[in-house]
């Protein structure tokens, strides 16, 4: 009896607590985005973006920690890419036959997926800085980046893979096809989309991690000469400035501030590559 | 008596211990049209994709048996040069499923695998497939558009013409119209009957009326739960929907079986 009376009141409860979760969500964007907005904006100005730091950061610009970023970031997405793909084309079983053997790897690769960055940086710091000699470099920053984000770029794409209709794959071979000209005409197209998604969570975690960079590129704050230099990216300097210097938190929103903007910047920028590069591959 | 293209012997496919089909023994004549009749889940379409091997070399299925195609041998054939052998091999399947780019890249894709030709020599060949397939007038304007915004049967001509640009010897078509509408139908029904004259074609189709109407040939498959599909019956288009000899294909084609 009381659910015949309560059952009007479902409905509109249920749209109460679905509003006020897109609100909280949404409050939490705005309070974090509009605080750093706030802070930041106001004191952004040339000198801050285009000039070098000085005083342990708390005067002076970012530029050589722009450069580090953005030479680290395009170590890690060129690094991850490839071997992403045909790790997943390999898993999703859609040209090749998996083996038994091979299956478990599976597991092996959402493990790794899972792994906390500091353990990358841990890895990176022996495997790439002190075996391979490479040292505190932007270098070892970005592959460490690479191994970091590879199994969840893998994942997202073999999921890609295997969605692709079994339609394509089997007219491309009847068709005579290569296996190669099947992946790269027929397979790649179809997962354009998916491959935006990896870009941006690839320049997303690559643009918030510091654990695992500061054991692989350094804290240096001066302009990189080379991929061997050390370089300290925009997260790393926002830890520094505001945990350990003081009088450094005006600088570290400022920087914070940029690392937003990028972010929004280059999400954009991909998006609207994906979007042509998929309209001159599909057609108009 | 006419040349065969294809010349089945005991062939049986199974997966695992589980036969799909067994003892097909079968001839397909050459430059003429076969139909395969019966009813779902009696291994027409699987032994269709045995034709042109692309059953064969997946693991978990085996395939014991002969096929021979021109008088060689062509499975279990590791000299066969596969990539030529399914120029020759057209296929068209049940689901008109373009690749996912243009209209012009759908065609050009095979085209550039096979053959090397200059750009103008590729698109005259890619004007005149269409003109072939009845395409050329409807999407000449949006040839560099995405090939999924066609209408179903004009998607299912595309993949007809993806076939027909690589000159193929025979045309495989696994049910090619039972996903699209009467009248998308009808212009299918009418250009695979233009094809008849310079094509082997061997189509699987469960619509008996349309079956009468564009075979030479009919094969009708039946099943048991032994030894899977076979082959009940097959002889003349003409002699077949006339009289049949067995009961069951009598009934069949009644409509009081399958």
């Amino acid at each position: 009896m009381l659910s015949l009376y309560l059952r009007p009141m479902i409905n509109p409860c249920f749209q109460g607590v679905k509003l006020a979760s897109v609100l909280a969500v949404v409050a939490v964007f705005i309070w974090i985005v509009g605080d750093i907005f706030w802070q930041g904006l106001p004191k952004i100005n040339a000198d801050f973006l285009f000039g070098t730091p000085s005083n342990a950061g708390r005067d002076g610009g970012i530029r050589p920690v722009i450069l580090s970023t953005i030479y680290i970031l395009a170590i890690a997405i060129l690094a991850t890419l490839p071997f992403a793909t045909l790790t997943g084309l390999f898993f999703s079983e859609k040209l090749f036959p998996l083996s038994p053997i091979f299956r478990p790897l599976q597991r092996f690769v959402d493990i790794l997926a899972g792994v906390p960055s500091v353990v990358f940086g841990l890895f990176g710091n022996t495997y790439f800085c002190n075996y391979l000699g490479m040292g505190y470099s932007i270098l070892s920053g970005g592959l460490t980046l690479a191994c970091m984000i590879l199994p969840l770029a893998a994942k997202i794409l073999q999921n890609a893979f295997s969605s692709i209709p079994n339609e394509y794959v089997s007219g491309g071979e009847a068709l005579g096809l290569s296996k190669f000209t099947i992946f790269s005409k027929i397979m790649i197209p179809s997962v354009l989309p998916q491959v935006t998604a990896i870009y941006i969570i690839c320049i997303g975690r690559a643009l918030a991690e510091t654990a695992a960079l500061l054991f692989t590129s350094g804290y240096v704050m001066r302009d990189p000469e080379s991929l061997f230099d050390s370089g300290r990216t925009l997260s790393i300097h926002i830890y520094d400035l505001s945990m350990n210097i003081t009088g450094g938190n005006a600088n570290a929103y400022k920087t914070a501030f940029v690392l937003v903007i990028m972010l929004l910047l280059i999400n954009y920028i991909a998006h609207i590559t994906i979007r042509k590069w998929t309209r001159l591959s599909h057609g108009r | 008596m006419a040349d065969n293209l294809f010349e089945i012997q005991d062939l049986c496919l199974c997966i695992g211990n589980k036969p799909i089909f067994s003892g097909i023994n079968l001839n397909i004549p050459k430059n003429q049209t076969t139909a395969i009749i019966g009813p779902s889940g009696c291994g027409k379409s699987s032994f269709l994709s045995c034709l042109n091997l692309l059953i064969t070399h997946i693991s978990k299925y085996r395939l014991v048996g002969k096929i021979c195609w021109n008088n060689n041998k062509i499975n279990d054939n590791n000299d066969l040069d596969m990539h030529s052998f399914r120029r020759k091999v057209g296929t068209v399947f049940q689901q008109p499923m373009p690749f996912p780019t243009t209209i012009r890249k759908n065609l050009s894709i095979p085209l550039r695998q096979h053959f090397r030709l200059k750009r103008s020599e590729e698109n005259d060949r890619i004007e005149s497939v269409l003109k072939e397939v009845g395409l050329w007038e409807e999407i000449r304007h949006r040839i560099d558009h995405s090939a999924n915004d066609l209408s179903g049967g004009q998607k299912q001509r595309l993949c007809l013409a993806r076939a027909l640009i690589l000159n193929p010897d025979v045309m495989l078509m696994d049910e090619p119209c039972s996903a699209l509408d009467p009248i998308s139908t009808q212009t299918v029904e009418a250009l695979i009957q233009k094809l008849k004259s310079k094509l082997t074609t061997v189509i699987v189709t469960h619509n008996l009326q349309q079956a009468k109407r564009l075979a030479d040939h009919i094969v009708v498959f039946w099943f048991d739960v032994q030894s899977g599909g076979y082959i009940i019956e097959s002889g003349s288009s003409e002699k077949l929907f006339s009289s049949p000899e067995e009961d069951i294909t009598r009934s069949y084609l009644r409509g009081a079986l399958g």
